[in-house]
């Protein structure tokens, strides 16, 4: 029964994290931005504009809830929170700190599950993610919002593949498939993490990311110039508002996973910091990715829809091919 | 108890989307029905302590295979099923003779079969003991059924060829049509070619 409570309290504990993070990253966000580009950003709400996202909130909240008549009415009611699901299971894989802890006389692990087959779940959630956008936009029964749905199903699924097989190189490395494994076989120094020697799967990861989270440069699927808002021409109000929401919650799970992955997890850089708890650690990897999403969105301009095929078929997937089939050898030889 | 409790409700969510996937007139209505059952499939995979069959159904049904579905509803806009009746009017009376004939199948097997246990080497504690479930899935296909594992990739790779081919020669057609392919020296211009 005691491990039920624990499972519970966890499990609230890590939604807690992932949505409670969102307003402060939307302030962080547009801050940053009026920062790169020599703008003030957010300044009449609260000290610093610091109360701008949870007036957004109040905002998105009291307007109408608003249906289009032409719209498939169920699935556009329940799209906005597919998003949600993949981000929340794949946020119970991460570890945020060592196994059997001492807390208050309970011996906890310090995750939710230490799941053997971690990794792959990671990669079929994130297929299970494109859902969200593409019947968004195909029951909003709108051009735009259409061809917004289908731009983003085609890049998340191309990206996708180069994504897994990037983390590929990583799994042999490590030797296993679980979260927990994978930061344990980084142990001991930030000479030991795995974007030293995956380099190479370490940036295709990350940009593919980017693809994945539909953010600037890559976010075709809402270009504003060419479909107005992309799937979420025809939502409005607080539905609209968890679209928006969903993509941070998952741009904080996809941070969350690339730390664990090549950056050492909860691991501290050197043997001596180990004193500092380990979540301090990840959630502070956690906030270097975001800055890192937030920088690259607020500075680059747009690529066009054939050059991000371009980039995903041609140049990534062969590249991490050839990454995992030199990782591969090497391991072999050595 | 619980596990039972779990596999009713997963099987039954399960049936009862599949239900719907085949009541539905709305075609995209019909295929989230379908998701979902793939996904409570995983569910009772999960039950069983099959974790990777459980993430391989997941990643290869719900989430390749259902993407490809979807685009090609979305592509060809099948929002009714009333003209898909009027492009098939015989398949009705197909499906009515069908369908009968399999479920009594279905119906003879069940009732022939004997409902006994599979006994087999892979209990709960042998998995765990090995290594998990991965570890002991990999060294079974790698050492023991490498060859069909080798012969079926194979399989696979020929098909994935052949449909590059397939929508290559379609791409390359569709080019030949355009106006700048009067030119007859290159088929397809290089300004195509090198618009990176």
């Amino acid at each position: 029964m005691t491990e039920f409570i624990i499972l519970i309290i966890k499990l609230i504990l890590i939604i807690a994290v992932s949505v409670g993070m969102v307003p402060f990253l939307i302030y962080f966000e547009r801050k940053f931005a009026g920062f790169f580009q020599s703008r003030m950003g957010p300044t009449y709400a609260g000290p610093w504009g610091s109360l701008q996202s949870f007036g957004d909130m109040a905002k998105l909240m009291s307007k109408e809830d608003l249906v289009p008549a032409a719209a498939d009415g169920p699935v556009f009611r329940i799209a906005p929170y597919i998003l949600f699901v993949p981000a929340f299971v794949s946020m119970t894989l991460i570890p945020f700190g060592p196994m059997d802890v001492d807390i208050f006389g309970y011996n906890v692990d310090l995750v939710v599950s230490s799941f053997d087959a971690g990794v792959i779940l990671f990669l079929a959630l994130g297929s299970l993610a494109v859902y969200g956008p593409v019947f968004g936009g195909w029951a909003s029964n709108n051009n735009w919002a259409l061809l917004g749905a289908l731009r983003s199903g085609a890049q998340m699924v191309s990206y996708e593949i180069s994504m897994g097989l990037a983390v590929v190189g990583v799994i042999v490395m490590a030797n296993t498939l679980n979260f927990v494994d994978i930061v344990d076989a980084q142990a001991g120094g930030f000479w030991n993490w795995f974007f030293i020697p995956q380099l190479v799967g370490f940036v295709i990861f990350f940009v593919a990311s980017i693809a994945e989270l539909n953010r600037d440069p890559f976010n075709l699927a809402e270009a504003e110039q060419e479909l107005v808002a992309g799937y979420m021409t025809e939502y409005s109000g607080m539905r609209w508002g968890i679209f928006m929401f969903g993509e941070y919650v998952n741009m904080v799970v996809m941070s969350a996973v690339i730390s664990t992955i090549f950056m050492g997890g909860w691991r501290a850089p050197f043997e001596f910091l180990d004193v500092i708890p380990g979540f301090i650690w990840l959630v502070g990897k956690m906030l270097f990715f975001i800055f890192l999403y937030m920088w690259i969105r607020w500075t680059l301009p747009r690529y066009r829809y054939n050059q991000l095929m371009d980039i995903g078929w041609k140049i990534f997937l062969p590249l991490a091919i050839a990454n995992l089939a030199v990782t591969a050898l090497i391991i072999s030889v050595v | 108890m619980v596990e039972k409790v779990l596999f009713i409700v997963f099987a039954a969510l399960a049936v009862g989307s599949g239900v719907g996937v085949i009541t539905r007139s709305n075609i995209v209505h019909a295929l989230i029905l379908l998701i979902f059952s793939f996904v409570n499939v995983a569910a009772i995979y999960l039950l069983t302590s099959a974790f990777f069959i459980a993430v391989v159904q997941i990643l290869v049904y719900a989430g390749a295979i259902l993407v490809l579905f979807t685009f090609v509803v979305m592509f060809l806009n099948l929002r009714q099923y009333q003209s898909m009746e009027q492009l098939h009017p015989v398949q009705k009376w197909v499906a009515l003779i069908m369908t009968p004939l399999v479920l009594a199948e279905f119906v003879v097997v069940a009732l022939a079969a004997t409902w006994t246990a599979v006994g087999g080497p892979f209990d709960r504690e042998t998995v765990a003991a090995g290594g998990g479930n991965v570890a002991l899935l990999g060294e079974r296909l790698f050492n023991d059924a490498l060859l069909p594992f080798e012969i079926a990739s194979l399989i696979l790779l020929v098909a994935m060829v052949g449909a590059v081919v397939l929508a290559a020669k379609e791409g390359r057609e569709f080019m030949e049509t355009r106006a700048w392919a009067d030119t007859d020296e290159e088929r397809i211009p290089e300004f195509v070619e090198e618009e990176v």
